[in-house]
């Protein structure tokens, strides 16, 4: 007797056996321990190499047991049914031979199987395809997604139209239990070639009793490939007839139960009509057929309403278009791959741009918004006592579906087009949702900065060309508005006075390594830049100190024409980018002069205004090295941008902003208070915890981002944004704050004559300690003693409480060391490599924890 | 420093020997931008390295984004301390660290 608490069966033929491997592996790695698991692999008409492979694979696990299958069924039901009557344990699951489970699946499933009784539980099915031609198919439902289980009882809770809609028939991401198979002796039909699985599961959703539904529970990972039979274009017109004949089975099947049956029967005959619009083997006789066939199934959809399964197109397609497709065999013979090309163009939704009430109005279709009654919610009081406050842990799992499996409308109705990653220092990489109506704001507001300007933009390039399964891509927030920015250039819906120093063909690449020269090159050549716009005032110094050390090259290019490195672009490009560049001696020998002396940003480009980028907090000592070289150019805050919100515009030269009411809704909680209120009621002096509701999807959203009041302009609050308030450091009693420490590293600078780049600070035994990172080589003789003294003597001053400690000898006096030169850069671009991330994304190291990166800083101590 | 470059069909093998800090990183940069597109295979040869500094580091991330697409890069022998730096740093994430 064995142990087994669940059996796998898996049809396999002539898979490859490098993706059989990872099925393999994914069975071996369940959570719920390999040895519980009895997997019977049935070799299904086989060639003879393949199984030879499969079984020396499998052969020194007894728990894994391969059958060889011979016969003339061309579809999986055989091999399926046979694996049934090999397995022995209480619950069985289909595994294709081409796919895998996620490493907790089978554990979780079973927890709910077990624990709600049910005799089918349903868990969902990512997706990979294996060349951009395969055709995905996923399951996208219109189940309650931010509910974790949900349970259906025949007589109880029941829903038909959710359950048969859409890709609801797979059997593979389910698991069932198997006595209750065997009692209704329910096997797959061998002789139904198209949606045997479909047959299977209305025998199944007949006769059982109660259901178990995970909407969250990612378990299974399909490969998609070019062969199956959903991806293979060409059938003959007898298959065609054979999978009608099949069709009719499965809706009589549904019917007998009396389950609802317009989307089933509108999408799984949509599939035959499709081999039907592919095949040019197909007769009017075989069409006529066929009508005969579906016809009378076909006359008993009703016009099937557009949701977020079937746009409206889709639902027109699957209702009107295909009663009379189907119907009308003499009309459309002769109709071939013109037509479905013709039938298969996008719709794109509406997009919308108001705030709180829109928000609720656009979105109140999602699972979010008919949770929470959106419809009903009339008054911002209904809002909050209706949707509970939401951090990042409640949409991470929704984020999962839409990304891993290709779901859309779980909370928000327009699609997401880009995922922006944020990261805190410690932090792993988050993935926040964008769509271009909640980036139409970013981009209006960069408008305003780029209109009647010559720009050298610093910000990163779009993101890397890579595509979630919700076709959605992911890049830093720049990236994302550049994207966005560059599409409203194209159509006209910015303003016509801004030009840029990057030509487009780069500015809009994705290809990176040789951009910063290249951005760099034309910006050089170009003499009449009026503004500089940079994520912060350090990578406007990191930018001159890379012209500063590449001097030579810029000038040798700009005399000659030439571009470095132009080879390890795409051709397309380097093209591009020759043909935009032309040769200037006369610049070239300026330039070379410039660099000879003292470089001012206001010499290499006379007609210099303004450079904007943040300048206070974490950016002031990156500011106040810019101020060095910038002359009497202005520098100024621009729009307070975070991924979740465009928070504010610059108010005024003190680093304030004016609270942006136009892009997002806004609650604030007061520190130490635990009421969230509006900003009509926020009060001067006062800091406050932001929360969001914006056109992305997010509701209440904590931001964990802090703002001072500082006063109102009008009604309009202005504020000071608090760059990680409340992050301190503990040196025995005392907890430092981070505006501290940058303050008292700014005061250091100053009072020492040090030109400080960047710094890094952590606790050392009983002690502060400082690493500074100097712009100046020629500091590097400070004599430090003095310096750590001046920094006790500043921290005495800030810092509450830290005076009394050092008098009473319980914390000890600061230490102080100098690191090399681009430590803090390599920092945080080791980091962004480590979480694929652009340099942007990662603060500078200016408060360390983990120890690992304490090393790593010290190793860099001179 | 001194640096020793040798191409071997589409492998380009750096030799780096001695110190480099933030005076010799921009020789070993220039060496490391130099390589001919179409290589798939750099090899950076620390049989001989003694020290490298946070500017030495930073070329190997521009060597590693510059191959990226195109093939590996290798550390050929470091000594047991550029090994712990490597490791430290997270670089041995990515380049592949080979003794021979």
């Amino acid at each position: 007797m064995n142990n087994y608490e669940v059996s796998i069966v898996t049809p396999y033929h002539n898979i490859d056996l490098d993706i059989f491997k990872s099925g393999l592996e994914s069975i071996k790695n369940q959570t719920l321990g390999f040895s519980k698991i009895e997997w019977i692999i049935v070799l299904h008409n086989c060639e003879d190499k393949y199984i030879q492979g499969v079984q020396e694979m499998t052969k020194e696990y007894e728990n894994i047991k391969t059958f060889v299958l011979n016969n003339n069924v061309h579809s999986a039901s055989s091999p399926r049914n046979y694996g049934m009557k090999m397995a022995s344990a209480k619950y069985i699951g289909f595994l294709d031979g081409d796919d895998s489970y996620t490493p907790g699946c089978l554990k979780t499933v079973l927890l709910h199987m077990k624990k709600s009784g049910a005799q089918v539980t349903w868990f969902r099915r990512e997706y990979e395809l294996e060349s951009e031609k395969s055709v995905p198919v996923t399951e996208i439902v219109l189940w309650d997604q931010t509910r974790e289980e949900i349970i259906l009882e025949k007589g109880g809770y029941w829903d038909d139209e959710k359950m048969f809609s859409a890709v609801w028939g797979l059997v593979t991401s389910r698991l069932y239990d198997l006595d209750f198979l065997r009692e209704n002796e329910i096997v797959y039909d061998e002789s139904v070639k198209l949606g045997e699985d479909y047959l299977f599961n209305f025998e199944v959703y007949g006769r059982a009793q109660k259901f178990c539904y995970l909407p969250q529970t990612i378990g299974y990972h399909y490969y998609i490939n070019g062969g199956s039979i959903l991806q293979k274009s060409e059938k003959t017109e007898e298959d065609i007839i054979d999978m009608a004949k099949g069709l009719k089975k499965i809706y009589d099947c549904g019917l007998k139960f009396g389950f609802r049956m317009d989307a089933t029967i509108g999408g799984v005959t949509f599939v035959l009509a499709r081999f039907m619009m592919g095949s040019s083997k197909l007769s009017l006789e075989g069409r006529q057929k066929i009508k005969k066939i579906v016809g009378p199934y076909v006359e008993m959809i009703k016009d099937l309403k557009p949701n977020k399964i079937y746009s409206e197109k889709a639902a027109y397609d699957r209702s009107t278009f295909l009663k009379d497709y189907i119907l009308n065999p003499e009309k459309w013979a002769g109709e071939g791959e013109t037509f479905m090309s013709r039938h298969y163009r996008e719709v794109k939704p509406p997009v919308d741009q108001t705030v709180l009430n829109s928000i609720l109005e656009n979105n109140a279709g999602t699972d979010m918004g008919k949770r929470y009654d959106f419809k009903s919610i009339n008054t911002l009081n209904g809002f909050q006592s209706k949707v509970p406050v939401m951090q990042y842990d409640t949409y991470e799992p929704l984020i999962a579906l839409n990304t891993r499996i290709g779901e859309s409308g779980i909370f928000v109705s327009e699609p997401i087009t880009h995922y922006v990653y944020y990261t805190g220092q410690y932090g792993n990489r988050k993935l926040l949702p964008v769509t271009q109506s909640h980036l139409k704001d970013y981009v209006k507001a960069m408008d305003e900065v780029f209109k009647d300007n010559n720009t050298f933009v610093l910000y990163e390039n779009v993101s890397k060309p890579f595509h979630f399964n919700d076709n959605s891509d992911i890049g830093s927030l720049y990236g994302a508005i550049n994207t966005e920015y560059y599409k409203a250039r194209v159509s006209g819906d910015v303003s016509a006075t801004s030009r840029f120093t990057t030509p487009d063909s780069l500015g809009y690449s994705s290809e990176q390594f040789t951009n910063r020269y290249i951005k760099c090159l034309f910006a050089l050549c170009d003499e009449n830049v009026t503004q500089i716009c940079a994520p912060s005032m350090n990578a406007v110094m990191g930018t001159l100190d890379f012209i500063k050390k590449n001097i030579d090259d810029f000038t040798s290019d700009i005399a000659a024409g030439t571009i470095k490195n132009l080879d390890r672009l795409k051709e397309d490009n380097a093209k591009a980018l020759l043909k935009a560049f032309s040769k200037n001696n006369e610049r070239a020998e300026y330039l070379k002069k410039v660099f000879e002396g003292e470089v001012t940003l206001k010499a290499i480009w006379p007609g210099l205004k303004k450079i904007v980028a943040p300048r206070m907090g974490d950016f002031a000592l990156g500011t106040k090295l810019v101020e060095r070289v910038s002359g009497d150019v202005e520098l100024l805050d621009g729009p307070l941008m975070y991924p979740e919100m465009l928070l504010g515009t610059a108010s005024d030269e003190n680093g304030n902003y004016e609270l942006n009411l136009e892009s997002a809704f806004f609650e604030f909680k007061k520190v130490g208070d635990s009421e969230l209120i509006f900003y009509k009621k926020l009060k001067a002096g006062e800091i406050y915890r932001v929360f969001v509701t914006n056109k992305s999807g997010l509701y209440r959203y904590d931001t964990g981002r802090h703002i001072k009041i500082v006063g109102f302009n009008g009604s309009i609050p202005v504020f000071e944004p608090l760059s990680d308030y409340g992050t301190c450091t503990m040196i025995g009693n005392i907890s430092i704050g981070r505006d501290d420490i940058n303050g008292a590293v700014l005061q250091l600078g100053d009072a020492c004559e040090l030109s400080i780049f960047d710094y890094a600070s952590y606790q050392k035994n009983d002690s502060l300690c400082v690493l500074l990172e100097l712009a100046d080589n020629s500091d590097m003789n400070s004599d430090l003693d003095a310096v750590k003294h001046k920094l006790d003597e500043i921290l005495c001053e800030v810092v509450a409480g830290y005076k009394s400690a050092r008098e009473a000898g319980e914390i000890d006096l600061p230490d102080v060391h100098l690191i090399e030169p681009e430590t803090t850069l390599l920092y945080q671009e080791s980091r962004a490599k480590k979480l694929d991330v652009t340099v942007d994304s990662i603060p500078a190291p200016h408060f360390v924890y983990n120890p690992k990166d304490i090393k790593f800083l010290e190793m860099a101590i001179i | 420093m001194t640096i020793k470059k040798s191409v071997n069909n589409d492998e380009v093998i750096i030799e780096v020997e001695g110190r480099v800090d933030t005076n010799t990183a921009k020789e070993f940069e220039t060496a490391v931008k130099e390589i001919p597109a179409g290589t798939k295979k750099l090899t950076i040869d620390m049989t001989g390295l003694a020290y490298i500094s946070s500017a030495g580091l930073r070329v190997l991330l521009i060597a590693n984004q510059l191959m990226d697409e195109y093939g590996e890069v290798c550390a050929l022998n470091p000594n047991n301390e550029i090994r712990e730096i490597l490791s430290i740093t997270g670089f041995d994430d990515f380049l592949n660290i080979v003794e021979k």
